[in-house]
């Protein structure tokens, strides 16, 4: 027996015991996300902090008011809304959620073998599943949105791979402000410009978000060593 | 797995104009090695760069033979890394746990017992492990660098990088914070950053570093020893040239300079070495 | 169900069991010295049985620590009359299982399950009266696959489903080992 179970071994196990009887109980957030399967790590991630918590539920309560927003029936200018600034919430979310601004433990998380990039993208990845539900849902409900339900949606990638791919030569704040600063000119220059209101999300307006959203998808993951250096000093 | 090999040749960095680091160089694997200097010298740059969160502009550097330019090898060395920032930054309104799981998950510690395990034993090794649950605003600043040192132990690192860990803290925290770190030195490669001498004194190496350059390199002893024949002790007000003095308890005066003939020397410290070392000889 | 516990002389056995008790009693009142205490007087030999019946340590530790936190959460599925530790060994045994069932390393390799363990306790149940001497030997003439379900199934007190899982093998093969397994006992011993 003593060669399968030394004191070490012992010890270990009892360690392993009374860490997990000492650990924080986890948050309903957390709990949430494990009962949808996430793997623990990921969560922890996600939930990690406070602050970022806070990004969470800013971009969460905005993306609600949208979606109730949205759901006006006969009411063109409220779907241009939706699909206006939904968009840009995933952007909000990623420039809230990495960066010294945004985390305290910037430089630590820096010098860990965690891609930046990966960070990055598990938060934006996050922010969209979020904004999908809490934006796409309402607008499901409503009959004159439901069409356009989704038309949002690529938008919302173009814009999050911009702001990604900006982010390698900017700091988030600047490079997310900059995305949607154009963005909403482009949007409200379109409405006035073009046939109808909504022109800027027909299928033009698609096929330009799908090709942005590539781009800047290519950009940022030829670039992504900016996200694993201190590219701002302080 | 042994202490960290850390090569660096003709390191230089500049920002705006303004040279961080000129041409330094640095041969070093295992032991505590301090890095002595004022605010401004370049530690923190110096340190980044070590650390690898910074890219020099000039220069080599490898760890373990590892390129941190490329991107595989850079991960390979944070494997290897524990740093602690000189803001260390924790996170307001977290607790202590979730500071330091955070930065277990970022290095790669996937599987959630165990996770929380090391979590445990990296508290336990600070002597906070009764404090897991404070929040972290509620922390004195002892305890805060305690947590900082306690997220670089994680993943047993072979290499440490810690930026003026004990600034600011009182005389028993710096004690207790130095003797965590100094376990570590047979199996670990540990830069410490302080400007205060005597905690050089207790490392295997020193490195003076003023205005971006390397000044000095070597054991504690010899630091000191740069000194020698040029500390004397004298009743009257030593004259103006003199490099340093300060006043003694019993009213004399200790200086350091060119002695003049027939005066009381003293053993140098470090810190005369430092002294002298750091200043460039002033004109006249 | 089968007293698993490695037994010693009666009084020193008595004083145990005792002294198992009082730390239960202890450990429900949210007594973590006594949880400690339950934990080091049992560990090890849960840790070598457990091992023994699936040879994969990363997975044994594991139930080992469920075994404890689940002894620490539910300490009111403790009777408070038995053998605390044929208890400790039924929570154990199927955590185990429940480990195996999540990812299954390496097939269970039925020879691996050790016998070295057996004491006259486990004579009592395989057979419902008399005593039958020396089990041992006999036991390790069955081929490994009979011997392990017999183990299984009669001293560590799993279900043929249980055993099954632990096994890696259907339910029906277990069933028709252990009727082959008992037939073997029996000629053996008579």
């Amino acid at each position: 027996m003593s060669q399968i179970v030394n004191q070490a071994r012992l010890d270990a196990n009892w360690s392993a015991i009374s860490s997990e009887l000492d650990a924080p109980t986890a948050s309903i957030a957390e709990r949430l996300l494990r009962r949808l399967r996430v793997p623990g790590h990921i969560t922890r991630l996600v939930v990690a902090t406070p602050a970022l918590r806070r990004a969470w539920y800013l971009a969460i309560g905005i993306a609600v008011l949208i979606g109730l927003g949205s759901a006006q029936p006969d009411d063109p200018k409220s779907v241009f809304v939706l699909l206006a600034i939904a968009p840009a919430l995933p952007v909000l979310g990623v420039a809230m959620a990495y960066g010294p601004s945004a985390d305290p433990m910037y430089e630590a998380q820096l010098a860990t073998p965690m891609r930046g990039l990966r960070l990055v993208a598990i938060r934006a990845v996050t922010v969209l599943v979020v904004a999908i539900i809490a934006v796409g849902f309402p607008a499901l409900l409503a009959s004159t949105t439901r069409s356009m339900a989704f038309a949002w949606l690529l938008p919302a990638l173009a814009l999050t791979s911009a702001s990604l791919a900006m982010m390698t030569w900017l700091p988030p704040r600047r490079a997310t402000a900059i995305v949607a600063i154009v963005w909403f000119v482009g949007v409200v220059v379109a409405r006035g410009v073009g046939p109808d209101e909504l022109v800027a999300f027909g299928a033009i307006g698609q096929v330009g978000a799908a090709t942005v959203a590539a781009i800047g998808a290519a950009v940022t993951l030829a670039r992504r060593s900016s996200f694993d250096r201190m590219e701002y000093a302080s | 797995m042994s202490a960290a090999h850390v090569v660096a040749s003709r390191l230089g960095k500049h920002y705006d104009g303004h040279v961080a680091l000129d041409d330094v160089n640095l041969l070093e694997q295992g032991g505590l090695i301090t890095l002595l200097g004022p605010n401004g010298a370049g530690k923190s740059t110096l340190l980044r760069c070590l650390a690898t969160v910074v890219a020099p502009d000039d220069g080599s550097l490898t760890i373990d033979g590892l390129d941190p330019r490329r991107e595989p090898e850079r991960i390979e060395i944070r494997r290897r890394l524990g740093y602690m920032p000189q803001d260390i930054g924790l996170i307001s309104g977290a607790t202590v746990f979730d500071a330091v799981e955070y930065i277990a998950v970022l290095k790669e510690q996937r599987h959630d017992r165990r996770r929380r395990r090391a979590v445990f034993d990296v508290l336990d090794r600070v002597g906070m492990r009764d404090l897991v649950s404070e929040r972290v605003e509620r922390l004195s600043g002892g305890m805060r660098r305690r947590v900082g040192v306690a997220q670089a132990l994680l993943g047993s690192p072979t290499l440490m990088i810690l930026d003026e860990p004990t600034a600011g803290l009182d005389p028993d925290e710096r004690m207790r914070l130095r003797e965590i770190l100094t376990e570590r030195r047979r199996s670990t490669t540990v830069f410490v950053s302080t400007h205060m001498t005597d905690e050089a004194a207790i490392s295997d190496t020193v490195l003076v570093i003023a205005d971006g350059s390397i000044r000095f390199a070597g054991s504690p002893g010899r630091l000191a020893a740069l000194a020698a024949g040029r500390t004397w002790v004298q009743n009257d007000l030593p004259p103006p040239d003199v490099r340093a003095s300060w006043r003694l308890v019993d009213g004399r005066h200790r200086c350091l300079g060119q002695p003049p003939a027939g005066a009381e020397l003293v053993e140098p410290t470090l810190e005369d070495g430092y002294l002298l070392v750091r200043t460039p000889v002033s004109p006249g | 169900m089968a007293r698993t516990t490695p037994a010693g002389s009666d009084s020193a056995a008595d004083d145990g069991r005792g002294e198992d008790r009082a730390l239960m009693a202890r450990l429900a009142g949210g007594d973590r010295v006594a949880l400690e205490l339950l934990y080091r007087r049992h560990a090890g030999w849960l840790t070598a049985r457990l091992q023994s019946r699936c040879g994969d340590p990363d997975l044994t530790d594991i139930a080992v620590q469920d075994t404890f936190l689940a002894v620490w959460r539910s300490p009111g599925s403790y009777r408070g009359d038995g053998d605390v530790g044929a208890w400790l060994w039924s929570i154990g045994i199927r955590r185990l299982i429940d480990q195996l069932r999540k990812r299954r390393p390496t097939p269970v390799d039925p020879a691996m399950m050790a016998t070295h363990d057996l004491g006259p306790d486990a004579a009592d149940s395989l057979f419902a009266s008399g005593s039958y001497g020396e089990l041992g030997p006999t036991l390790v003439r069955l081929t490994p696959e009979l011997r392990a379900v017999l183990i299984a199934t009669a001293i560590d007190g799993l279900s043929t489903k249980e055993a099954a899982q632990l096994l890696g093998v259907p339910q029906g093969t277990v069933k028709t080992r252990l009727m082959r397994a008992r037939h073997a006992m029996q000629e053996a011993l008579s």
